[in-house]
């Protein structure tokens, strides 16, 4: 049988599944500010923070809520050639399937949008947009002005940021979210939902006060660094578990395994 | 698993490590802690080691009460409080630096003696100051005959009779002179009636601010008081100003308890 730490390990490894979404006070926040700027006459909304502050996850929540209800592309992965980036755009609004061998026209691309004015509304959702060339976001620019597609981007708040504060999308971006790390208490929420969703409530309750403090200490209440540190943890714990059962408390959370996993991570050194 | 096994050692080495430095900071703590507290016990002898520097501070001490231009013993008495706190340092310390009066006198002529003891700005001993023939009459003197200078003089500073303070009151009423005031003072001084003594020693100095013997007499009478500190504090504040000779045997008198 199985250790029940190797299962609790797995629901800390890094994704943006929708299920691994957790409802923070915080992040509900901004979903709400996200949600209610689609329906404003914006051009562009900007998510920004530092990486592992969850903006990949509220883009994709945002995408897995509405895309039932109105016309939204989600382009998880960044599209770096812009070749490719058009024609997944067109594909996306016509529905067809554009020939390989076939060049979207940027200039067509741009008329098409202008006969559907009025007509739709189409949001399209960038991740990781400091990776795309001036260029492509240039030209992102020139279809938000169509006022028939909108963007939602995601920017890391250190790269690229000269992008955003040229003149042109400043003018456009009219609603700018910023994401932080958690604080002690989010990150507490934020671990116990997430091992309750999964059904180990008894590990959670283990967890006292000063684990989460500890924990926080190393990570910031970054969520991917979180998630990279609780993996550590349950993968020394289900060593223990099922080779030398017998060092490790029912009571309570070890203490020792979190400072071997913060020696393992280099977040402390012998 | 093996990585497991070396990371538990690493642990160990980690944990060890921890709790080492933990009781290297608890014995500093504990060594600093018992330093503070034993200097504390020794505050005495560690302010003897520096007593150079509880000179200059001292002197500075006394130099701010001068610059508030104290100038006579009532004013310095108000300004008690404010100083109080350093009071006992200054007893413990030599706060005017120690001279052999002795030497002193050989190195200084004759002359310059004299004029330092009779400054030309001094009141001096008017033939007003003693007592008339009339008022001599009144005190009880067993043979008139003998009534020379010698004499009288010996009556004056040996007396201690009530009947000589009731006349020297009578005559400070009339005159309302310094020196009627210290003669008083003095008096009272020799009975041992020390409140008295610096109560008159306090009136000749409100006359004249300038009279050696009334700083003198007053801080004599408050050290008989047992307020020897606060003897020394207005004799050094006074000295600070005049530079007199007798004021500084005073305060080495009264310092080491020769009074």
């Amino acid at each position: 049988m199985s250790s029940q730490y190797r299962a609790l390990k797995n629901i800390f490894i890094d994704s943006v599944e929708k299920d691994a979404y957790v409802d923070l006070e915080s992040a509900s926040y901004n979903y709400k500010i996200l949600e209610s700027g689609l329906d404003k006459p914006l051009k562009m909304l900007l998510v920004f923070g530092r990486p592992g502050t969850g903006k990949s996850m509220l883009l994709n929540k945002l995408y897995h809520n509405l895309k039932e209800s109105r016309e939204i592309h989600y382009f998880e992965a960044p599209i770096l050639s812009e070749k490719e980036f058009l024609r997944r755009v067109l594909e996306s609004i016509s529905s067809q399937q554009i020939p390989k061998n076939m060049k979207v026209n940027f200039d067509g691309l741009l008329q098409y949008c202008q006969t559907l004015k009025g007509q739709r509304e189409i949001v399209f959702l960038l991740d990781e947009c400091q990776l795309y060339s001036e260029s492509l976001m240039e030209k992102i620019r020139l279809l938000s002005d169509t006022r028939v597609i909108k963007f939602v981007i995601t920017l890391h708040k250190t790269d690229n940021e000269e992008i955003v504060a040229k003149e042109h999308f400043k003018t456009r971006i009219w609603e700018v979210i910023e994401m932080r790390n958690a604080n002690e208490y989010d990150l507490e929420l934020y671990i116990t939902k997430k091992m309750i969703k999964k059904g180990f409530m008894e590990v959670a309750n283990m967890l006292r006060k000063k684990d989460f403090k500890y924990i926080h200490s190393h990570t910031l209440g970054n969520f991917r660094e979180t998630n990279k540190y609780l993996y550590t943890i349950f993968d020394i714990y289900e060593y223990y578990d099922e080779l030398e059962p017998h060092k490790l408390s029912t009571k309570r959370f070890s203490r020792k395994i979190l400072e071997m996993a913060a020696l393992r991570l280099g977040y402390i050194h012998e | 698993m093996n990585k497991i096994d070396n990371l538990e050692q690493k642990w160990k080495i980690y944990k060890t490590k921890k709790i080492v430095s933990s009781l290297l900071l608890l014995l500093i703590v504990y060594v600093v802690g018992a330093g503070v507290y034993y200097s504390y016990l020794k505050r005495d002898s560690i302010n003897n080691f520096f007593s150079k520097e509880t000179v200059v501070q001292n002197e500075l001490n006394v130099t701010t009460v001068e610059e508030q231009n104290i100038s006579d013993i009532k004013s310095i008495v108000k300004k008690e409080e404010s100083v109080e706190m350093k009071v006992e340092e200054l007893f413990f310390q030599p706060i005017i630096p120690i001279i052999d009066m002795e030497k002193e006198r050989v190195r200084t002529p004759k002359s310059v003696i004299h004029k330092e003891k009779i400054p030309s700005h001094r009141i001096r001993a008017k033939p007003s100051t003693y007592l008339t023939a009339q008022e001599l009459s009144k005190i009880k003197v067993s043979n008139h005959e003998e009534r020379d200078t010698t004499r009288l003089k010996r009556i004056h500073l040996g007396s201690s009779s009530k009947n000589y303070i009731e006349t020297m009151k009578k005559k400070f009423l009339k005159s309302k002179n310094s020196r009627d005031a210290l003669l008083l003072a003095k008096a009272f001084y020799r009975e041992k009636n020390y409140k008295e003594s610096e109560k008159w020693a306090l009136e000749a100095n409100k006359i004249d601010s300038d009279l050696d013997e009334s700083w003198i007499l007053f801080a004599q009478a408050k050290a008989k008081m047992g307020k020897k500190n606060e003897a020394i504090k207005i004799l050094i504040i006074y000295y600070k100003r005049t530079k007199s000779p007798n004021v500084k045997a005073m305060i080495e008198k009264i310092k080491i308890g020769d009074i």
